[in-house]
């Protein structure tokens, strides 16, 4: 047996896919399919592919098109970890799908063995936004969270989302580092499910609901204001959050960027930070989340989503670590 | 074979037992004839030539044989064809010229909407197979004269979260949110509302019609109104829709209440007591088993949510939820031998209770977007790889026989097994309805019955499943209903059941409409 065929097997095991029944419910989520209608790049595809006996390399198009924003799996009626198949697919191919430039480039600092109980992860690309990181970080700090240096993790984690499997060592090193760790707050909610899964006596939380739970935040939040969920932690424990969303929807009044299936709507803005346009175009997802939607502000949980709606007109758009700065 | 000789067959062919019968020996299937339902296949003559005719006109054919092996089924998992290639439908336009080269070249193509058929009508067994989500627009959404005009390969769902940025909603479609808008309206389209609103394809407005030899036409009841008939519960024989119009209304939230029957002879004469009475703004069965049976009765409104706890409540032999149980239990306590029974009962209680009402999906105790629930669940409780769910479509006098006559053929086959009962309002005497899902004698309403085994994770052989539908379509032909599912594998039903005059007339008009026979071909003649 082949390395690949060996980790395959492997995510067979963990993600489910054998028990798709191509019902396609997952399509009416996924921006992928929102945009090309071709069911070959949808997780739908990808299990049927597999089920008939294809390969990682026969879906190579399907896996690098798919942002792992994880709404597919969130309403999958079957409980199909489509996020789960489409990573370990994507690692499964021996270059990995992201481009070539994009892997291994962060070589993050090994984490100091941290002591604290409660960590703020900010992610690489909150660190980039200098203001809106600060006031995050002072936020949580009321909280008791310490902002921790996690290049490395976000290292790792654009690695794997690019496809490339994460080195045993340095994952081992970043797991004992984290021994006493009971909270994390994580900006990536690319990272919510992995962090999940090597920390298990960790709660993992996102900025957003983290940020909610205080009551000025939520008070600054207007029943005319439309809220975007950062999608890929919200998927992620999808049964838990899709009520607190919810209330927190009745209790403002605003909107929130989820479908129908209470999924959240995703930009797909994040998918490509790490690994360059693809076949979903933010600014196409935007405008669906603003049909026929006048909201006053976008608040938005996730950085990446804050220049996407920037950029269609008449659109005020605010970061909601910065609603009570 | 007899009830008792059956049931032994049932126990064997479950293959939890290896050394079980052998299914596919030629008296596998005593009493139920096998039948070659289409002798004259195609047999990939003129492929090349269409295709490389339509690459001439930019129109994209893929052949990959994973992409081709996608598309090897339906939802029923067991009807398997493999299309010599696919092409994502993109214009009216594209179709047409699709179609005039098919002609040419007499090559079948096959339409693909969502493809949640059953019984292989959307499978392509060679050919082109033409997939409709390639036109999946909302073209537009008229609030003031309550229409929405849209791409015919456009899911219900999707249709919805766009009517719903206005504060609209579609009227009846199915409850499975991947069944598409064309798909649907060529087979019918039955919601839990169809006993006051009738069916999707009565609720369509106009159409955008390709025919099958390459003509885009719009009809409608004024314009082209043959067309429009012809198209309507048309299965795809005499045109590929590509727009509809259809109607909409305001959306609103539901109320739900839920009845219980230890009978299902009562609960089906108090779901057409309600139906000929309009008492309810939606209805339906649904059984956990045959003496546990659910009435689903819900509203739109306060007012007539009232009406009818004034008025129809106590007519009405079923329980509350209390009173039910405490009569389960009763029930039980005398037969203590059962207790596996009632331990099934309980569990299947508790698991579809709190999932046909998420919290996230409740507002001041009325269920918002109760399609996307039950479609939900519908996958989760009843889906799987196969499925099998044959079904009788009657007139209102024969409903109780049929479905009594078909549940006693469930209980033969499988142990579990579930019943989704409703009635269609029928527009009139319509010509669309002739060798359709409606049967020939109703009047004002219809009833539909869908028999559903719950598989679980039980292996039957193909052999087997179709035996039971086998058992299932045989009541039709002997009592003269009609099908919902209509064609592919059961198609040899549809002569039988309706005779072969009707059947040569409609193969008259089809042979008119489509000289070469290519358009989806293996649906029913
Ligand atoms: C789990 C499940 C639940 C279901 N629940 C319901 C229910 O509640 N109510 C109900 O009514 N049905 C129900 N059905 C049946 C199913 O919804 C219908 O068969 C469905 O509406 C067909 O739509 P589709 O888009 O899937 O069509 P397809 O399966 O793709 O096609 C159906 C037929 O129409 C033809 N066709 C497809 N598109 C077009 C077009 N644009 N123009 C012309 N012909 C076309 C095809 O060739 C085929 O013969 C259910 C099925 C499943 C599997
Ligand atoms: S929703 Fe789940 S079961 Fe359905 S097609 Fe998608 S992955 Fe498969
Ligand atoms: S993770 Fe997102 S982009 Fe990828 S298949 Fe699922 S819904 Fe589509």
């Amino acid at each position: 047996m082949t390395e690949t065929t060996a980790e395959l097997l492997n995510s067979r095991i963990r993600s489910g896919y054998e028990h798709c029944t191509g019902c396609g419910v997952c399509m009416l989520t996924c921006p992928v399919w929102n945009q090309t209608r071709d069911i070959m790049l949808t997780v739908c595809g990808r299990a049927r592919v597999l089920q008939n006996g294809g390969a990682p390399e026969d879906m190579r198009q399907s896996l690098a098109a798919c942002v792992l924003c994880g709404a597919c799996g969130s309403v999958c009626p079957a409980g199909v970890d489509t996020v789960a198949l489409t990573t370990e697919l994507r690692m499964s191919l021996a270059d990995g799908t992201g481009r070539p430039e994009a892997q291994n480039r962060i070589q993050g600092k090994t984490p100091p063995v941290t002591t604290a109980q409660k960590l703020f992860f900010p992610g690489s690309a909150m660190r980039r936004d200098e203001n809106i990181f600060r006031s995050a970080a002072r936020l949580l700090e009321q909280d008791g969270y310490i902002l921790f240096d996690d290049t490395e993790i976000s290292a790792i984690a654009a690695d794997m989302e690019a496809g490339v499997r994460p080195d045993q060592d340095r994952l081992t090193r970043f797991i004992s580092s984290m021994r006493g760790v009971k909270h994390i707050i994580a900006a990536d909610g690319f990272l919510h499910r992995h962090l999940r899964q090597w920390l298990p006596g960790a709660r993992v939380a996102g900025l957003g609901e983290t940020l909610l739970a205080r009551p000025e935040v939520k008070k600054a939040i207007k029943s005319t204001d439309l809220y975007i969920i950062e999608p890929r932690g919200y998927h992620a424990d999808h049964s838990r959050l899709v009520n607190l969303y919810d209330r927190m929807r009745l209790e403002t009044g605003c909107r929130l960027n989820t479908s129908l299936q209470r999924a959240a709507i995703p930009t797909g803005a994040a998918g490509m930070r790490n690994r360059g346009p693809g076949r979903v175009d933010p600014a196409e997802q935007a405008r669906w989340i603003l049909h026929h939607r006048r909201p006053e502000r976008v608040v938005v949980e996730d950085i990446d989503d804050m220049q996407v709606f920037k950029n269609i007109p008449g659109t005020e758009v605010i970061h909601i670590a910065q609603l009570v700065s | 074979m007899k009830g008792s000789d059956i049931s032994a067959f049932a126990a064997a062919a479950r293959v939890s037992s290896p050394a079980a019968i052998d299914h596919v020996a030629p008296d596998s299937l005593k009493g139920i004839p096998r039948r070659q339902t289409n002798p004259a296949r195609w047999n990939g003559k003129g492929w090349n030539e269409f295709v490389t005719a339509l690459r001439a006109r930019n129109i994209e054919v893929c052949e990959n044989r994973q992409t081709c092996g996608f598309y090897s089924s339906d939802s029923g998992g067991l009807a398997y064809g493999m299309p010599h290639g696919i092409t994502l439908a993109g214009s009216a336009a594209q179709i047409s010229a699709i179609l005039k080269q098919a002609q040419l070249h007499r090559v079948p193509v096959t339409v693909k909407g969502g493809g949640l058929t059953t019984e292989g009508e959307s499978v392509a067994f060679g050919g082109l197979l033409l997939d409709m989500r390639g036109m999946s627009r909302v073209i537009s959404v008229d609030a003031q004269n309550m229409t929405v005009r849209a791409e015919a390969g456009v899911y219900w769902h999707t249709l919805a979260e766009v009517l719903r940025r206005d504060g609209l909603d579609y009227l009846s479609a199915p409850l499975n949110l991947t069944s598409s808008l064309g798909g649907t309206l060529a087979v019918g389209g039955i919601d839990i509302n169809s006993p006051r609103l009738g069916c999707s394809a009565d609720q369509a407005v106009s159409l955008q019609v390709v025919t099958p030899t390459g003509e885009i036409k719009e009809c409608s009841e004024t314009l082209n109104a043959d067309l429009f008939e012809r198209v309507l519960l048309g299965y795809g024989q005499f045109g590929v829709i590509t727009e509809a119009t259809m109607r909409v209304r305001k959306f609103t939230p539901v109320t739900m209440h839920y009845f219980y029957y230890g009978s299902l002879r009562e609960a089906m004469e108090d779901l057409q007591m309600l139906v000929r009475e309009d008492a309810a703004d939606y209805c339906g069965i649904l059984t956990i088993m045959d003496k546990a049976v659910n009435l689903l009765v819900a509203f739109d409104s306060d007012g007539r949510e009232r009406a009818f706890f004034a008025g129809w409540r106590k007519r009405l032999r079923g329980h509350g939820e209390l009173g039910f149980g405490l009569r389960m239990a009763w029930h039980y306590a005398l037969r203590p031998w059962r207790v596996g029974e009632a331990l099934y009962l309980l569990g299947r209680k508790q698991e579809l209770e709190p999932a046909f009402n998420p919290a996230h999906f409740m507002e001041d105790g009325r269920i918002i977007d109760r399609a996307v629930v039950f479609g939900n669940q519908v996958w989760k409780f009843w889906g799987g790889r196969k499925m099998v769910i044959p079904d009788l479509a009657t007139s209102a006098d024969k409903f109780v026989e049929a479905i009594e006559r078909g549940n006693a053929v469930c209980k033969k086959y499988f142990p579990r097994y579930t019943l989704y009962c409703v009635g269609i309002k029928l527009s009139g005497r319509r010509e669309r309805y002739e060798m359709s899902c409606v049967p020939p004698d109703a009047a004002g309403f219809a009833y539909g019955c869908e028999f559903e085994p719950i598989l679980g994770d039980t292996v039957y052989s193909r052999e087997y499943l179709q035996a039971f539908k086998n058992e299932i379509y045989e009541i039709g032909v002997e009592m003269k209903t009609s099908y919902y599912r209509f064609g592919g594998m059961m198609k040899g039903y549809i002569r039988r059941a309706f005779g072969d005059e009707l059947v040569e007339k409609h193969l008259a008009m089809k042979r008119l409409a489509d000289p070469a026979m290519i358009l989806n071909p293996d649906v029913i003649f």
